[in-house]
């Protein structure tokens, strides 16, 4: 079964007295369940659309993306889904441990369970000690941890992380793939944009890549395994003949 | 499992709660309330006596005046502080409505302005008794009738936010709130100078906010009597029909918003 | 309004109280070369001197509001009196008499709002003109003590609170004129104080020859601020215009009381060269009373 279903996705942003500028241009792609899946592409590709999208954050301006067969906007859909958003500040005002118990009562866990697996959650990221300072005091790496935290509470079926290692150290780099392997063993699908490639290859079963909005390349890594020095030296050649491609089409 | 709308009040309010608490404009607010009131019963030392009434006066100014720039401020930034952080996606990425989100963050911003205006107040009482100046059974209509107004305002600033930036939706509450009492005095006028239709004056009254009408302050000044109850249900009722109208006008625009 | 008082009540407070400590407090109003020169080049006299005039000026508007228990009044416009859809404020026993001013919020007969109108009526403080009180001016002489200890150079304060102080009971002249000195102490250049000094001294006391020092003394001032080329300024202070306007009546009307008609013109010849349409100067200096 599908766990993510994108089909001709259009996203568009409107301005004043300008055409429209079209972030993402008749994307399609899908996820199964319990795959893990790197979605990649340089700055502005288009990758925070599709995963706003996804969220049922924004409307689509054209085309249909579907949550384990429900439209991306049903809130229904959401309760299988875990969000990791890039750089988001969690409250100052609030502690890690308060922060949580807001999310997972949002999330409709209540009472004792919610307090375990608060308590888990943040002994797994590494801020259990932390729990109980306030969040404008803990670095951006602690923010980090935080926000894996809480998109992993309810046990997700899936898990779609914006910029996942963004603030993370080494080792917490480290600790976050141990974890996203525990998600896999447990049967979540995973699907993640990362600019750390290391990081990419390590954990995925599958890349996209994205550029210009559109899909330029979908591979699974033991396709490409032996044909390219790293992955890092695969997603440029690629996004280079991307835009090669894409510039000829427009000439064309 | 669909998470209820009192689920999501419940947990954003104590979030709400605990954030107000914690940030420090109500006891800068509390601060200058007693500096006032102190400050003005201060006279009695220079040899300034039988000032009840101004003593009352000034404070009912300021608790007024306190307690609507923080609702104000309250309401205005419950939306828009969580789009400036982004944490409005982890708080859309849960099985919630943008709805039953909006009804939340109304209801936040009124319990903690409401529970802000209650302090304000229990302070305000607590120092007019030690200056020796006591108040009659009206303050209560009185508490009663501004929480039902800081309601209203609370949807009021709520649904604006969604509309406007977080500075222009504080001046311009703050326009709506102070002047509304001006608004309605220039209806009349236009009606009596210029000959404006009652009706038109009827219709333009409905429509234009009516905060003013919540505030029965300066007939605690004055120790009159309490009101007839009816007064208060028909601002409760007002409070409802409108706020109502402004939240459903945030919805509908909220509901398809682009955040971020 | 309210929040502009707001930021002035404490601001005037703690002003106040730091001016008055600091420097002498017949500089805070420019009425000599000296006083300009130091309001003009002292930011802090200049800003805390309009603190406490603002202040005093709140206080002067808060009176009329605590005298009729927080219902406010305001002047009618000309086409309410021209057609008198507005009711002026009077007491049942007509002793109590606002020419010409009606209620903010209008009695329900002439309320074009339908609830509306109700409702305002039962929420704020509200009466029906016609049947107005007054709260015991008791309530209200606080409010003089204090805008003229906040602004010692608000003469009007000393000149209605003085007048409150005799309205409270008639016997409390010695107060009134406590007040009225304490106003002339701290205003040397106001005629109005000593024109309403000589007033009280004349009728009251029946002391004709201090009244006259008062009397003149209030003319003097008026001939200073004319020398100075302020006379305009003075002028447009309806207190002191009627307080200079006033002392040169009352000196010929004690020249008449003297039988001295010559000097009876004389006061109210040089009064009519500032007032010349007052008919009251006019008759006096026909030699009249």
């Amino acid at each position: 079964m599908w766990a993510i279903e994108v089909r001709e996705l259009v996203v568009e942003y409107r301005q004043a007295f300008r055409p429209p500028v079209r972030a993402v241009d008749r994307l399609s792609f899908g996820v199964r369940e319990g795959e893990i899946v790197g979605f990649l592409g340089v700055n502005g590709a288009g990758k925070s659309s599709t995963i706003k999208v996804l969220m049922g954050f924004q409307p689509p301006t054209a085309g249909e993306v579907r949550l384990f067969g429900q439209p991306a906007t049903d809130a229904r859909a959401r309760q299988l889904v875990g969000f990791l958003p890039e750089t988001a500040l969690y409250s100052p005002y609030l502690t890690p441990y308060e922060t949580m118990r807001l999310y997972g009562a949002l999330q409709g866990l209540t009472g004792h369970s919610l307090n375990a697996q608060i308590e888990a959650l943040l002994a797994a990221v590494g801020i259990a000690p932390k729990m109980h300072t306030l969040n404008r005091h803990l670095s951006k790496g602690m923010l980090q941890r935080l926000g894996i935290a809480q998109a992993l509470l309810g046990n997700p079926k899936l898990l779609i992380l914006d910029e996942v290692s963004s603030g993370l150290d080494p080792v917490g780099r480290r600790e976050l793939r141990d974890l996203l392997r525990l998600q896999r063993e447990r049967g979540a699908t995973i699907f993640f944009s990362s600019h750390e490639l290391g990081e990419v290859a390590s954990l995925c079963d599958r890349i996209l890549v994205i550029h210009r909005g559109r899909l330029i390349a979908e591979h699974t890594l033991s396709e490409l395994s032996g044909r390219f020095e790293s992955l890092e030296d695969y997603f440029i050649r690629t996004v280079q003949q991307g835009a090669d491609a894409l510039a000829q089409e427009v000439a064309a | 499992m669909s998470v209820s709308l009192i689920q999501v009040c419940r947990a954003l309010t104590v979030a709400g709660l605990l954030e107000t608490l914690r940030r420090k404009d109500l006891y800068v607010v509390l601060m200058l309330m007693a500096l006032m009131v102190l400050g003005a019963s201060t006279f009695r030392v220079f040899g300034v006596r039988g000032l009840e009434i101004f003593i009352k006066d000034t404070t009912f100014l300021a608790m007024g005046i306190f307690s609507t720039v923080l609702t104000v401020l309250i309401a205005a930034r419950q939306l828009p502080d969580e789009v400036q952080r982004r944490t409005i996606y982890p708080l859309l990425a849960r099985p919630i409505t943008r709805g039953q989100l909006l009804m939340g963050k109304w209801l936040t911003a009124f319990i903690t302005a409401g529970a802000c205006f209650l302090i304000l107040a229990g302070a305000a009482w607590l120092l007019l008794l030690m200056l020796g100046v006591p108040l009659k059974p009206i303050f209560g209509q009185y508490l009663l009738l501004k929480l039902i107004g800081i309601g209203w305002l609370c949807a009021l600033g709520v649904a604006l936010s969604v509309y406007l930036t977080p500075a222009a939706n504080v001046t311009l509450s703050l326009i709506l709130a102070f002047g509304s009492g001006l608004f309605n005095r220039l209806l009349l006028m236009a009606h009596w100078e210029r000959g404006l239709d009652a009706l038109w004056l009827n219709w333009l009254y409905g429509v234009l906010p009516h905060y003013d009408l919540f505030d029965m302050s300066q007939k605690v000044v004055y120790d009159w009597d309490p009101i007839a109850w009816w007064v208060i249900g028909a601002m409760a009722v007002y409070a409802l029909g409108s706020g109502g109208a402004y939240l459903l006008l945030g919805w509908l625009r909220f509901r398809r918003q682009v955040l971020g | 309004m309210r929040s502009i008082a707001l930021v002035l009540v404490p601001l005037g407070l703690v002003g106040g109280v730091a001016v008055r400590l600091a420097l002498p407090v017949q500089v805070q109003r420019a009425d000599t070369l000296a006083a300009q020169t130091l309001y003009d080049r002292h930011a802090m006299v200049s800003v805390i001197g309009e603190l406490r005039s603002s202040l005093a000026g709140y206080l002067w508007v808060k009176t009329d509001e605590y005298t009729h228990g927080g219902v406010q009044l305001r002047p009618m416009t000309e086409r309410e009196k021209r057609l008198g859809t507005a009711r002026e404020a009077s007491s049942a026993d007509e002793v109590h008499h606002h020419e010409d001013e009606t209620s903010v919020i209008p009695e329900p007969e002439r309320d074009p709002r339908w609830l509306w109108g109700d409702i305002e009526r039962q929420v704020k403080p509200f009466f029906d003109v016609r049947h107005h009180f007054h709260r015991p001016v008791r309530e209200v002489l606080p409010l003089y003590r204090f805008m003229t200890w906040v602004d010692p150079t608000f003469v009007q304060g000393y000149l209605v609170g003085a007048q409150m102080i005799l309205f409270d009971n008639k016997r409390n002249l010695r107060e009134a004129m406590a007040f009225l000195k304490e106003g002339a102490r701290h205003n040397p250049r106001s005629i109005a104080l000593f024109t309403e000094l000589g007033r009280h001294t004349l009728v009251q006391l029946g002391d004709d020859a201090q009244a006259e020092r008062y009397f003149r003394q209030a003319v003097a001032n008026g001939d200073r601020w004319v020398q100075a080329g302020n006379a305009s300024m003075i002028l447009q202070n309806p207190f002191e215009r009627e307080g200079w306007r006033d002392a040169y009546r009352w000196l010929a009307i004690l020249k008449h009381r003297e039988q001295r008609l010559s000097e009876q013109r004389e006061w109210a010849r040089r009064g009519l060269t500032y007032f010349p349409d007052d008919p009251v100067l006019q008759q006096l200096a026909r030699g009249a009373l």
